[in-house]
């Protein structure tokens, strides 16, 4: 069987784990650093997400091993927390330092009926940062927006797969 | 060509700027506190924004002028800076090296035109958009 | 001893950081005060190499670059520019005059060290060669690749013999008033050898602006070489991406892919030795590297080859071989999911196990000396796989 592995990066263990939840229905294996779900697309393939809480003072999470298998990363911040962005800020820019992959950038809100901006303006491909992060909104346990959150994820995958494979240099 | 590009402002840089953008605060405590390249970043990039955010809400209505407009032009905020440096370099990215002072309160003027400006587009699309979820609801 | 470094410069913003960082780089470094005579200053202090800003309110630099090559005392001290204007007249100036290097600015300290510490190794390595240039300058391929060097003789119409050095090899083109009219690398020449040097990003250069007596052996234009050299530079930037390091030494992997091989991949795959370094894999190759280098993406896509262990610098090595040994069950999810997670779970303070002690983050210490600073993830699912991913979600 043929897997994607994806991180779901939080400053939340309960954040991360809705958004798993609501792509896989089930964690698999959960603790307050990291929890697993596997989502199955069928007997050939399937998707595994690690979901990994951040907290300030946690530098060294063996990003070095579990990154270079990695097809993309979502990070998720409170987007109503100030203190919840400000600890995913230094996470983004050391992974933009040392990684080439994509990253879809999460801000979650209570209620994606009202979003803080607009739809139309970050819906189908999110706000671009920079040529492989991009934000987005999103209500992480509606399970219709996780998946969202992951289809834009995949576009960016498919963006560099059709330029032969691989991600550019910035 | 020469191939040498700068990205000068981080990915978590900008999910800061676009926070501020977006709760409507004032971004001029921050361009006080970044150096000269992340200062001439923060402007391309609330520009970048702007734009897109324009393209977005006034669609083949957008132009330039429509946020340009509202900026002090250039050789007025020269003389009422008492600067005599020829007209072309009065611009963020030549000047904010030589004159840091002046170059931010220009940018700062520039900001500020534009996160208004990108108020007023996110206006018109919420004004927008009762009828455009009834347009998804038929299709 | 400690090489010296002048800084001629007003502005603090970069002063400051700059010489910071050289200092940490183990340069000694003394800042011009505009108070001083300039000559005696330099005088003085006898420096190894100079960075100076081309436009000062107080000091005419290219004046003074002028008088300090004129003078035997100075004549050979390297002269670095920087300056705010980086457009290509500044540039073209600036060769015209002979300065050493142009860097623009902003920039950032630690790609000056990196220039400066090239520009001091190729006074080393060139020696008498470019001592004897009287007009001339050298970089790095990194920041200045053969295609912007080609166009910068050609906007200033010069004649000029273009030396490149890539790893072991030393190529060279010719230029007659800004026309390329032959290239030489090891047994190949015309445009077999300048098609090979577009893609070198790696490495030192040379230029030196004299009379060229070479046979017009490259018949395509200026504009024709740049576009073919364009496409092969990005191509293969495209490729190389999604690979390991080219200094990264590979090895035949077990068969993971059921996927027929071409001729080619079983003839590559053939002549390799148990391990190899992948840049002498392709230079070795009877294709052209770009093809070699297509060849090896698809062979690595495939799972035929693989990185070895001998790539990692030895502080990774242990870290390897624990996760090997969490996941002594073989390759299946759960093994995986198991070492990675035992691995984030075991934190610093708590673990002071030897080999974890030595292991310094990636991201601070370890980074290879061909690795530009990022890794890129392979994207390993095919396009229809994706297509079927997103089909799931929707």
């Amino acid at each position: 069987m043929k897997i994607g592995e994806i991180a779901i990066i939080s400053h939340s263990s309960r954040q991360r784990d809705n958004f798993i939840r609501s792509i896989c229905r089930k964690i698999d294996l959960e603790n307050e650093l990291v929890s697993f779900g596997r989502f199955e697309i069928n007997d050939q393939l399937g998707l595994h997400f690690y979901g990994i809480s951040i907290d300030k003072q946690d530098s060294d999470l063996s990003w070095d091993l579990i990154s270079r298998k990695m097809l993309g990363y979502v990070v998720i911040f409170d987007w109503e927390d100030l203190i919840s962005l400000e600890s995913v800020k230094p996470i983004v820019n050391g992974f933009a330092e040392t990684l080439r992959a994509p990253f879809v950038i999460v801000g979650n809100v209570p209620d994606m009926s009202k979003p803080p901006i607009p739809k139309i303006f970050f819906q189908d491909k999110g706000i671009h940062l920079s040529p492989n992060f991009r934000f987005t909104f999103g209500q992480v346990d509606q399970p219709e927006c996780a998946r969202k959150i992951l289809t834009l994820l995949i576009d960016m995958l498919l963006d560099r797969v059709e330029h032969n494979g691989f991600f550019q240099h910035k | 060509m020469f191939t040498q590009t700068t990205e000068t402002l981080r990915p978590g840089d900008k999910l800061d700027i676009l926070y501020r953008l977006f709760q409507g605060d004032d971004l001029g405590q921050l361009i006080d506190a970044l150096d000269n390249n992340s200062v001439v970043g923060l402007q391309k990039f609330v520009w970048e924004t702007t734009a897109e955010f324009g393209i977005i809400a006034r669609r083949k209505n957008f132009s330039r002028r429509e946020i340009t407009r509202k900026m002090t032009p250039t050789p007025q905020y020269q003389k009422s800076r008492g600067c005599n440096q020829h007209t072309y370099q009065c611009k963020a990215t030549e000047c904010i090296h030589f004159n840091p002072k002046c170059a931010r309160e220009k940018i700062k003027e520039h900001v500020k035109v534009m996160a208004e400006t990108l108020q007023e587009y996110i206006k018109i699309e919420r004004q927008n958009e009762p009828f455009e979820e009834m347009l998804q609801e038929i299709h | 001893m400690h090489k010296k470094i002048i800084i001629i410069d007003n502005d603090q913003n970069y002063v400051t950081p700059l010489a910071n960082v050289l200092q940490k780089a183990g340069f000694s470094v003394q800042i011009w005060d505009e108070q001083q005579d300039i000559f005696e200053f330099i005088r003085k202090i006898k420096p190894n190499l100079i960075i100076c800003e081309a436009h000062l309110p107080s000091l005419d630099s290219h004046e003074l670059f002028k008088r300090l090559r004129s003078l035997p005392e100075f004549k050979s001290i390297p002269f670095v520019f920087t300056s705010g204007q980086n457009n290509v007249d500044t540039r073209i100036k600036n060769i015209e005059i002979g300065v050493d290097d142009f860097i623009a600015k902003p920039f950032y300290p630690e790609e000056v060290i990196s220039r400066i510490a090239n520009l001091l190794q190729e006074r080393e390595n060139f020696g008498s060669y470019q001592l004897e240039t009287e007009r001339g300058f050298t970089g790095n391929l990194t920041e200045m690749n053969l295609v912007d060097l080609i166009q910068t003789m050609e906007l200033g119409k010069k004649s000029a013999v273009i030396k490149l050095k890539h790893e072991n090899l030393l190529g060279e083109v010719y230029i007659t008033e800004g026309n390329v009219v032959n290239a030489r690398l090891d047994n190949l020449d015309g445009e077999e050898a300048i098609m090979r040097m577009f893609t070198w990003t790696i490495g030192v250069f040379a230029v030196e602006i004299t009379d060229v007596n070479q046979q017009r052996k490259i018949p395509k234009t200026n504009k024709e070489l740049i576009d073919i050299g364009l496409r092969r530079l990005s191509s293969w930037e495209q490729i190389v991406h999604g690979l390991p390091p080219l200094q990264a030494v590979i090895a035949r992997a077990g068969t993971k892919e059921s996927e027929p091989l071409s001729a080619d991949e079983k003839k590559l795959i053939d002549m390799m030795p148990e391990k190899i370094r992948l840049s002498e894999l392709i230079q070795k190759s009877p294709f052209d590297d770009l093809k070699a280098l297509e060849i090896v993406r698809s062979l690595y896509q495939k799972g035929m080859i693989q990185e070895t262990e001998d790539s990692y610098s030895h502080y990774v090595e242990d870290y390897i071989k624990r996760i090997r040994q969490n996941s002594a069950h073989g390759q299946n999810p759960e093994s995986r999911a198991a070492a990675i997670v035992s691995n984030i779970l075991r934190k610093p303070e708590t673990d002071d196990s030897p080999e974890r002690r030595h292991i310094p983050d990636r991201r601070l210490h370890g980074r290879r000396q061909s690795d530009p600073g990022k890794y890129t993830n392979t994207v390993y699912l095919s396009k229809i796989e994706l297509l079927m991913i997103k089909e799931a979600l929707s």
